[in-house]
């Protein structure tokens, strides 16, 4: 009784491009092609039958046969069609779901993947710009610190050897940042020269 | 009112010349004015064949009698600037004064001025000046040893 079911409105119209797009990679177009051959084949059968034996039917009544069989195949025909389609249907309701089940894993896994990235790109930006922060500090906490005791006293060749290093494009660091601008220049040799001849500095470290 | 500004500029020119001329009738350089005599004293160094990259001196004084006016280089071609020192110890009774040059061709050798001082000397009195040297050194940065000398300007040349 299920076959007799009348075909839903607009299947094929659904069915084609919807197995068009998604069910060609699942081979789902083999089933839709048999099914056309199906139809199709009634007709191709009796085109051949013409032309192995010829008989005295004639044309009108071969065209009647011809319709008739046509109408007996035909899509829309619910003897043929009820169970089926809804077969077709429940296969590519289910692939449908299984591919967006995939896409969505898919995205979720990019996603994540992408998250994660970034974290961890973040993360090592923040802990090389704290070593470098702290580095610096340190620089400036050396520079800035307590005054120099007669020990820390420097002098006029502090400054010449710097001078020579910056002359001979040599290697320098940040303990070379006398004056703490955040660079090593002329300015650094000239804080350093003035260290040298700085009374404060000699009286410091004589303590009075 | 250009010419108000005119008379202005003519008075302050006039105001600038009057003072140097007054200081320069007194005598050869040296100027006492109201007991005080201004003494230029040079800053001699002598490496001998050794070329003096650097110098830092040590110069002491009686800062009662004494007071430092100027500082100014010397004539080898490296020490013409003036030195480094600390405007501090113009009034102190001791002062830093240092210099290098990082030109290693242009370090000079043997006995050359690298500096002088501009004295105000109360009481008309030779100063009691003392020098001392701190560090010298030749290029490369290795210390040397360096004659230090203080004579009044054109003593020493």
């Amino acid at each position: 009784m299920e076959d007799e079911a009348p075909a839903e409105p607009g299947f094929w119209s659904r069915l084609i491009p919807a197995c068009g797009i998604l069910c060609e990679p699942f081979g789902l177009f083999d089933c839709l092609t048999l099914q056309m051959a199906a139809l199709g084949g009634a007709e191709k059968s009796m085109n051949e039958r013409d032309k192995d034996e010829p008989t005295a039917v004639s044309l009108t009544e071969e065209s009647a046969l011809r319709r008739a069989l046509h109408g007996a195949s035909a899509p829309s025909d619910p003897r043929i069609l009820g169970t089926t389609h809804r077969a077709v249907l429940a296969m590519i309701d289910a692939k449908v779901a299984q591919i967006r089940a995939r896409r969505r894993a898919r995205t979720l896994w990019w996603t994540a993947c992408s998250g994660a990235a970034a974290a961890v790109l973040l993360v090592a930006v923040g802990t090389v710009r704290l070593r470098r922060g702290g580095a610096q500090d340190r620089v400036a906490v050396q520079i800035t610190g307590a005054p120099r005791g007669p020990a820390e006293q420097v002098d006029i060749l502090a400054a010449y050897r710097l001078a020579c290093r910056l002359r001979d494009a040599a290697r320098v660091t940040g303990a070379d940042d006398h004056n703490g601008d955040g660079r090593v220049d002329r300015a650094d040799v000239d804080a350093l020269a003035r260290q040298a001849v700085s009374l404060a500095a000699v009286h410091a470290g004589r303590g009075s | 009112m250009r010419l108000l500004w005119l008379l202005v500029l003519a008075m302050l020119l006039a105001a600038g010349c009057v003072t140097p001329a007054s200081g320069a009738g007194n005598g050869s350089g040296n100027a006492p004015a109201a007991g005080v005599l201004f003494l230029p004293v040079d800053l001699w160094l002598d490496s001998g064949a050794v070329p003096l990259a650097a110098y830092q001196v040590e110069l002491t004084y009686d800062a009662n009698s004494v007071k430092i006016v100027g500082l100014e280089g010397g004539t080898a071609t490296a020490y013409s600037d003036a030195p480094y020192y600390d405007r501090a110890g113009f009034e102190g009774g001791r002062i830093i004064v240092a210099a290098f040059t990082t030109e290693e061709e242009g370090a000079p050798r043997g006995k050359v001025r690298v500096a002088r001082l501009h004295l105000a000397v109360a009481g008309g009195v030779a100063p009691d000046l003392t020098a001392k040297l701190m560090s010298a050194a030749r290029p490369g940065g290795t210390r040397i040893e360096v004659d230090v000398q203080l004579k009044p300007s054109g003593q020493g040349e």
